[in-house]
């Protein structure tokens, strides 16, 4: 690739770094990558200029938890998401399952959004007659909204709540405990452990285990551990059993009780993919949901993101829950880096995403407005370089 | 006697007034609105001042589940459908109501004074709705009419474990026709035509609150289970036995907003924001409640709640304003569009004398979602205050 764009006299350029909000800039963008950040630039007539007088650029919106691509139409072709033969299943690779001609690849370019996780597990949501999620429900992924998948398996989901108990109860499997559940994973991963030294000592006898190859990934490393639950108590049960095992890398989805356990996550520097917050407390476990979350996450020093939990929210529909975020207290800068910088930061991405600097993918967002807000417009969208939306 | 002093008051029905004053009066009415300067604010009036917000009528809410559904408890405490049979006209949601639920609470905090709630669409004729304010120190303060509107549901419907007293239709056909059957039948039983003494107590009670409606006492509120073929099917019903109705989610309606328009039949649509994740949700499109606003059709939209949580309606009214509506025009799909809707325009949805005063103090157009709700009034009654 070696398309040149030039953003020219850009309105404001929200750069989410320690440059803050750049006035009357320009941006160049060579080879998919930002190249340049600069008041004043000469280029030649074989680059293709936009200009972008009065407008506001902004890095590609980030939603680092969505189904994207698990469930386009859930009821024609089954549950993707979770694999119901097996409730501990660390080797299953979303991307193994992933339609990328979802739809909602098209509505995020339409929404900003330019870089979404996909994860297996089941998600939130009233059209539904049953609700699966298992204890593993295997590894997520990291793909551009121009379909570009640029991490293939990034970390493994592990759950517990309510609705684990209440598919393994429907199943009639066990373990039929929270304390049984924690403790098979504990046994995983014991397991795993056993089989790296196994295999250094008899390679041949010893057939391959994806499973606890898998957990040995995340144990040495090479992936991330996401933990799957709302209430506080969940939450903190699964980072005890991570830490125990020494996982570094560790990611809360959903967090719903985030805020009853603000100072242990600030304290183990856990971060939380707060949300989708647009969503009745439905049953027990979401009984403290409250969109008002976020703001008392920030309040407590606590490191989140925002997501729509694609499909429960629309993935174009991002930026309006930011928002919301913003009606409820949340200054409007963390609400624009909490669908930006930070979750590229939680994914480990933000050398290449979720900012404006040089060095970075070119993968940029132009509004007439603010994009929280419903009056405003996207009127350019670029993904690696190349324009993918234009008004 | 209160007077809201100094702010921006988007009437809804008349103009936008800059540095406006409310009074309302002791029984919870707006008694005079206009400029400041313009109205005497009494000596006597507890001045509340709003120099800088915006102030807009309490919003309207036709199609939810509130205090039906609850809020962080399990279905033990969830009474919304009932299987006893697919024709239960004569349930009401007011028996099952929990005036304590949680969301009422958030409900106010989002501006939402006024909603319709009642049965859900697992039955053909699901039962009596009740529209009711969501402040109140009872329930009785909150009712403003227990029997507002009576559900019915198309689309096909799902048999389930119990035993009901009629079997459950399993096509739209068999839908249509369970449901014009016993319209057919509370006709003649209102012309008197239908021996009293052999009737069952049950079907006595149903085709007398079928006699409501078709007198048109009482709204019907037709529920369109997924695709457009089912408007053409309420509109052949609506015409039929010339009903007072609402089609509440018309799903697809982009597609059919001149047959609303010339029919001059009012939709609840939505709720927006849900993904057309399965199959049955093809028709569904965000812009639907913007092409038939420009059609003429009278559209309001609905939470659904618990589908969307109460609080976040004007959210869903922002999704308009994405989709291509002006902030005000989507603030009358939330406020004076839904009062007429349920019959309450000469009550509610605006901001003119006479009316009650339910008002939402934020801190700009509350359309927007990053404006923050400071005050809500309901019946004049400071109801909600962030601070």
């Amino acid at each position: 690739m070696s398309e040149k764009i030039l953003l020219k006299n850009i309105g404001e350029v929200y750069t989410m770094t320690e440059q803050g909000v750049l006035r009357n800039y320009s941006v160049l963008v060579e080879n998919g990558k930002i190249s340049k950040i600069t008041e004043k630039i000469d280029v030649g007539n074989d680059i293709e200029v936009i200009d972008c007088t009065g407008l506001k650029l902004f890095p590609g919106f980030i939603d680092a938890y969505t189904h994207i691509g698990v469930y386009p139409l859930e009821w024609e072709y089954g549950e993707h998401g979770v694999e119901k033969s097996d409730v501990v299943a660390p080797h299953l690779r979303v991307i193994d399952g992933l339609d990328l001609y979802d739809k909602a690849f098209e509505d995020a370019v339409r929404g900003g959004v330019t870089t979404i996780a996909s994860y297996p597990g089941s998600y939130l949501s009233f059209g539904k007659i049953t609700e699966y999620m298992t204890i593993v429900p295997g590894q997520s992924a990291v793909i551009k909204t121009n379909r570009r998948i640029i991490v293939e398996t990034h970390g493994i989901v592990f759950a517990l709540g309510e609705h684990v108990k209440r598919y393994l109860r429907e199943q009639k499997l066990s373990p039929t405990t929270r304390m049984g559940i924690i403790a098979s994973i504990r046994t995983l991963f014991q397991n795993a452990l056993d089989y790296r030294e196994k295999r250094k000592e008899n390679q041949e006898e010893l057939p391959r285990d994806l499973k606890l190859e898998a957990i040995l990934d995340l144990l040495e490393g090479r992936l991330t551990a996401f933990v799957h639950a709302h209430t506080g108590n969940d939450i903190r049960t699964l980072v005890k059993l991570l830490r125990e095992y020494n996982v570094n890398n560790i990611v809360v989805l959903h967090g719903t009780e985030a805020h009853f356990i603000a100072d242990f996550l600030r304290e183990e520097n856990i971060p939380v993919i707060y949300g989708p917050i647009i969503f009745s407390k439905r049953g027990v476990e979401l009984r403290n949901l409250d969109s008002r979350t976020p703001v008392r996450l920030y309040e407590s020093n606590v490191r989140f993101a925002l997501t729509t939990n694609h499909p429960t929210i629309p993935i174009q529909y991002l930026p309006l829950i930011a928002g919301v975020s913003v009606g409820e207290g949340l200054p409007r800068l963390k609400a624009y880096e909490a669908i930006t910088i930070e979750p590229a930061r939680i994914l480990g991405l933000d050398d290449r995403i979720g900012s404006i600097a040089p060095g970075k993918d070119a993968d940029l967002v132009v509004f007439d407005g603010d994009p929280l807000e419903p009056d405003s417009k996207l009127i350019y969208a670029l993904i690696d370089g190349v324009k993918v939306f234009e008004r | 006697m209160k007077a809201l002093v100094g702010g921006r008051i988007i009437t809804v029905k008349g103009p936008v007034i800059n540095n406006g004053v409310i009074l309302i009066d002791n029984d919870g009415r707006i008694k005079s609105v206009g400029k400041k300067g313009e109205i005497t604010i009494p000596e006597e009036a507890e001045v509340i001042e709003v120099y800088g917000k915006t102030i807009t009528p309490g919003f309207i809410d036709a199609h939810s589940h509130l205090g039906l559904i609850p809020e962080g408890l399990d279905w033990e405490y969830s009474d919304v459908n009932d299987y006893y049979s697919p024709i239960t006209a004569h349930i009401r949601a007011i028996d099952a109501l929990d005036p304590y639920d949680e969301g009422f609470k958030d409900a106010v905090a989002g501006g939402v004074t006024t909603i319709y709630t009642g049965p859900g669409s697992a039955n053909v004729i699901g039962g009596i709705g009740l529209v009711m304010k969501t402040y109140g120190r009872n329930l009785d303060e909150m009712i403003v009419d227990p029997e507002a509107a009576v559900k019915m549901a198309l689309g096909p419907k799902r048999p389930r474990e119990v035993k009901s007293k009629l079997p459950y239709p399993t096509s739209r056909m068999g839908t249509v026709a369970m449901l014009r059957q016993w319209l057919l039948r509370a006709r003649e039983y209102m012309e008197g035509k239908m021996k009293d003494d052999k009737l069952d107590p049950d079907d006595k009670a149903i085709l007398e609150v079928l006699g409501r409606v078709l007198r048109r006492e009482m709204l019907a509120k037709i529920h369109l289970s997924t695709s457009p073929d089912e408007i053409y099917a309420i509109v052949r019903i609506i015409k039929e036995f010339d009903l007072r109705a609402t089609i509440d989610h018309v799903f697809g309606g982009q597609l059919l907003a001149d047959l609303l328009a010339r029919e001059k039949i009012a939709v609840v649509y939505g709720p927006p924001m849900i993904a057309r994740f399965a199959s049955f949700f093809k028709y569904v499109d965000d812009r639907a409640p913007v092409v038939m606003y420009k059609h003429g059709v009278n559209v309001s939209i609905m939470t659904d709640h618990p589908v969307i949580p109460e609080k976040h309606l004007r959210l869903l009214a922002a999704v308009t304003v994405k989709n291509g509506l002006t902030l005000n025009e989507a603030l009358e799909l939330i406020t004076i569009n839904p009062a007429r809707q349920l019959g309450l325009e000469d009550r509610l949805g605006s901001i003119e004398p006479g009316k009650e005063a339910d008002l939402v103090v934020a801190s700009d157009h509350p359309v927007k979602p990053t404006s923050t709700i400071e005050m809500v009034f309901v019946r004049g009654e400071l109801a909600y205050s962030r601070k």
